[in-house]
């Protein structure tokens, strides 16, 4: 009983309990009153007798004194106290908004109910010749086939985007949009919210068409809710009319389906060859039951692309969920080319590289200047102060900033939002609802201001009172954790620094290189409506111009392809290879408006009908196939013989993330999907007139749509731009904070040595002396920082550069740049601070010796 | 007075007491308790609210007197004061002014 009752009362209680085992035992038995004892030391596990529970804590009493004091003391020196807010604020910003940016990418579909449930079929092909393509999509009928011959499917859905814009009308308004063809069950596997319609039958007839509610006020107008839109049709592409049977809510953003138009995949069935095995383009995804296996189905469809000959070597499923963070399929018109996970790694390790840049300011520039609080703690303890009640005040103070720092972080977060969204490419919205989110962060913030404000609670808690109140006590100065805190911070910035050096100079290389073709001054339109079948009148008229330089068509955009096909025939080639090679259907004068250079050979010429079925190829093309001499050589393409006329030099029409593929140019009028015209440099509104007046005088229905090659261009290299901004932001913020950090140092350091420093002026030293004595000590530690991090930020760099086919090569002043100008900034600072005091008259400072 | 409330228990602890003078320890009021009301009560539950009362004010208390059957330890005697005494002539007068009310208890009180 002893163990839990209170000290003080222990001699009353335990007296009163032995008279009454005595009484107990003289008036029943012995063994009674044992009975009775434990009985009543059991009663006596009550709140007023228990050990440390204190009815009248003055707790809160101490809280209000704690914050009072800490209070007083941030008046007290306002400069300290607005660098650790800095430098903690801002790392929780940058936390805050990472945060939330992860929750948005790892909430991709959960919109769906199913979405455990939901995996889509994808492939591996394998080719003879060792190439590997990844691709997401299927031949048409292979669902059906499934469903028909395997169990474990719930449902199915076929999506088909179509690869471009297509025209779409109502009334007066008519604009590009997006089609998507799906098959009438897409509904059941992706429930979106319907405004009106039935989502069972809405897209059974081959004629219907669903809408989101954007468009629907595009073509209709705000007001469409009001009309019976049910029946009201739209036309597409001039010809065919569908008649609207629902409107869908606007999908939330995060999910990789794109919807505008949904037609029915009905539609297609017209073109007998998507139900084929042949041909390769259609998304499928599968409901799968519950409880099924999705392994061991995919698995099954494994064996039977194994086992068939007309299938490609693997199929196999891929988790609804996984596609926006794991996807990296060549083929792949929703998803990305390359992982996106990685960077969300990235980015948590920089979050808290950052956070613990901040805390570890806090805690250098806490116990750095001790000796400011050190009388305090030493009178504290004298009267009595316990050490736990010490830190409690301590840690309190700690909390107390970061609370602060908190309040501005998140002020900070809810304003710069839409900037950061307009960055991200994202709609993150910091809505009340996610108050669970809210006091995630707050506890977050808690814990980091207990973390930051642990070592130096228990630094400045130890002090001996004597030593401290005698005045012998010297706290302070640069021990060893400090000056490593030092050299890991200034690492982490030359890091970064480094970093954005590289990163930036690689996206300029891409900006600049010289792609084999020339990029600027290009205009492509995509092919709409009648403007082919007009084709000949269209180039003549623009050519007339000296503003035009050249027109001509093609099949792709020299920026992104994914036309590649089998089929190939030559001279010498092996009858059981399967070939895949990349091919362009192009105009007369593709070449020469593209700016490309020919080597051998020469370009396609109208004049020489033969051409319609002979070949150009590319350097690269011409190497893997082995061929000696190649013009003049027969060459076969899906059984259209004809001859190699020509070699065209190796030209970039892919990001330069890969290397220059195989291309084979042919002339086929039938496959235009683009115009492109060279224009002249000059005045390009002028140029940009006379096109548009062409088009529509031979194509007026269709509005005019032209874009820039260049701007195109710009597009593949998206994702380096962000991790550019992105890295110079967080570089901006470490080097800010790791800046913080010193100058709270040495500010402190200066101070203290005011004396020393008047008096080595009063025996003469020269104020260059004194800046070199007080600096030498950090500026080591910088030149430490230096030394270990610029091998490793090196290190990283080199793996990050073997993504790209075509890299820069780090110069050896990306090394030493970084490192430069942090030392050049710590020595600014240093300077800075102790130039002032140097300055100072030492008649002030030893007045009061 | 009517902030003072006394709970039933601890307004027969305060009389006891009151009735026990020297003899008011924990122990002993429990004994007393018990011997009186037939009732089984623990000696912590004594002593909280003896504690209780002390904190209110209506009790004060002081160490007493070793003795033998205690293996040498002192007891803590608790005297009613002048504002505990106030309390349980409020309380008292509180109920006789309800049972006069009550007419079947009316007018065959007496006390004294």
């Amino acid at each position: 009983m002893l163990w839990f009752l209170r000290r003080d009362l222990a001699e009353e209680v335990q007296g009163d309990l032995e008279e009454k085992f005595y009484a107990t035992a003289k008036e029943r038995s012995l063994f009674r009153a044992k009975l009775n004892y434990w009985y009543q030391v059991f009663n006596y596990l009550r709140p007023f007798a228990i050990k440390g529970l204190s009815i009248h804590t003055n707790h809160f009493t101490m809280f209000r004194h704690y914050t009072k004091i800490a209070w007083r003391n941030i008046l007290r020196d306002k400069a300290y106290f607005v660098i650790n807010i800095s430098g903690l604020a801002l790392s929780m910003f940058c936390a805050i908004l990472i945060i939330l940016w992860i929750q948005d990418e790892l909430s991709y579909e959960k919109f769906f109910p199913d979405h455990e449930r939901i995996y889509r079929l994808v492939q591996d092909q394998h080719y003879d010749n060792g190439e590997m393509l990844r691709v997401a999509s299927n031949p048409g009928i292979l669902p059906l086939y499934i469903m028909e011959n395997y169990s474990g499917v719930e449902q199915f859905t076929r999506v088909r985007p179509l690869p471009d814009k297509t025209l779409v009308q109502h009334g007066d308004t008519k604009f590009y949009e997006d089609i998507t063809y799906v098959d009438s069950t897409f509904f059941q596997v992706f429930p979106f919210d319907f405004v009106t319609g039935d989502p069972a039958t809405c897209l059974y007839d081959p004629n219907s068409a669903v809408i989101t509610e954007r468009l629907a006020k595009k073509y209709f107008g705000e007001n469409w809710n009001e009309q019976d839109i049910q029946g009201k049709t739209i036309a597409i592409n001039k010809n065919e009319t569908f008649a609207i049977t629902g409107v869908i809510k606007d999908p939330p953003a995060n999910t990789h389906l794109k919807l505008d138009i949904l037609l029915p995949f009905r539609k297609l069935y017209q073109y007998g060859w998507y139900l084929g095995w042949g041909n390769n383009y259609i998304y499928v995804y599968f409901l799968l039951d519950e409880g099924a296996d999705p392994t061991a189905l995919s698995n099954q469809f494994t064996a039977l692309g194994k086992s068939r000959d007309d299938l490609t070597d693997i199929l196999y499923l891929q988790a609804l969920d996984d596609i926006h963070l794991y996807s990296d399929f060549d083929i792949d018109v929703y998803g990305s080319t390359e992982l996106r996970h990685p960077y969300l790694t990235i980015f948590i390790v920089v979050t808290i590289a950052i956070i613990l840049i901040a805390c570890i300011n806090f805690m250098n520039l806490a116990t750095a200047r001790s000796d400011k609080r050190a009388k305090e703690i030493g009178l504290r303890k004298t009267v009595g102060s316990q050490r736990h009640q010490i830190i409690m005040q301590l840690l309190s103070e700690s909390v107390l900033i970061t609370m602060i720092a908190f309040a501005v972080a998140v002020s900070g977060v809810l304003l710069f939002l839409p900037v950061f969204n307009s960055i991200a490419d994202k709609s993150i919205v910091f809505s009340i609802e996610k108050w669970a989110v809210g006091a995630g962060f707050l506890s977050g913030a808690i814990f980091i201001g207990i973390l930051a404000g642990s070592y130096p609670a228990f630094y400045l808690s130890a002090f001996n009172p004597v030593k401290v109140l005698k005045g012998t006590f010297i706290g302070g100065g640069a021990t060893t954790f400090r000056k490593v805190l030092v050299v890991v911070q200034f690492s982490v910035t030359i890091m970064f620094l480094l970093g954005t050096a590289v990163v930036y100079k690689q996206f300029q290389y891409f900006m600049d290189k010289d792609l084999g073709y020339s990029k600027d001054l290009l205009l492509y339109m995509p092919v709409r409506g009648d403007i082919f079948s007009h084709y000949d009148g269209f180039k003549n008229q623009l050519s007339q111009h000296n503003e035009i330089k050249g027109v001509s068509y093609g099949s792709d955009l020299p920026t992104y392809t994914v036309h590649s096909f089998g089929g190939f025939d030559w001279d010498g080639k092996n009858p059981d290879d399967q070939v895949i090679l990349h091919s362009f259907s192009v105009g007369a004068d593709y070449i020469e408006t593209m700016g490309l250079t020919l080597m051998e050979g020469r370009s396609f010429s109208l004049d020489t009908p033969a051409d319609s079925s002979n070949y150009i190829l590319n350097e690269a093309a011409v190497k893997s196939i082995g061929l000696k001499s190649p013009v003049g050589q027969r060459f076969t393409m899906w059984g259209r013989e004809g001859k190699i006329i020509g070699v065209v030099k190796d030209f970039n029409f892919k990001s330069l993330h890969q290397k220059v593929e195989p291309l084979v140019l042919r002339m086929n009028p039938a496959w235009n999907t683009y115009l492109f015209v060279r224009m002249a440099p000059g005045n390009t509104r002028n140029t940009l007139a006379l096109v548009e007046a062409a088009w529509k005088e031979f194509n007026p229905d269709y509005p005019f749509v032209y874009h820039f090659v260049n701007e195109q261009y710009e597009q593949l290299y998206v994702s380096e731009k962000r991790m550019a901004a992105v890295f110079d932001y967080f570089t901006l913020f470490t080097l800010f904070i790791a800046c913080l950090g010193l100058i709270g140092l040495i500010n402190h350091m200066v101070e203290k040595r005011k004396k020393e420093i008047s008096i080595r002026k009063v025996l003469g030293a020269s104020i260059a002396t004194i800046l070199v004595l007080l600096s030498r000590e950090y500026m080591k530690l910088i030149l430490i920082a230096l030394v270990i991090s610029t091998p490793l930020a090196g290190y990283f760099m080199y793996i990050w550069l073997q993504n790209y086919a075509y890299r820069i090569e780090p110069e050896w002043w990306m090394y030493a740049l970084p490192g430069l100008l942090v030392f050049i900034i710590a020595l600014t600072l240093v300077g800075g601070q102790t130039f002032k005091t140097a300055r100072q008259n030492p008649v002030d400072n030893l007045k009061y010796e | 007075m009517k902030e003072t409330r006394l709970g039933e228990f601890e307004e027969v602890i305060l009389l006891l007491t009151g009735i026990l003078g020297e003899e008011a320890y924990a122990f002993r009021i429990a004994q007393e308790f018990e011997s009186q009301t037939s009732r089984e009560v623990s000696i912590g539950a004594v002593h909280s609210t003896l504690t209780r009362l002390e904190d209110k004010g209506f009790l004060s208390s002081k160490m007493g007197k070793a003795t033998a059957e205690r293996g040498g330890r002192r007891k803590r005697i608790y005297t009613i004061t002048a504002y505990g005494r106030r309390a349980l002539e409020a309380a008292r007068d509180f109920r006789i002014s309800l049972w006069n009310q009550y007419p079947a208890f009316a007018n065959k009180l007496s006390f004294e």
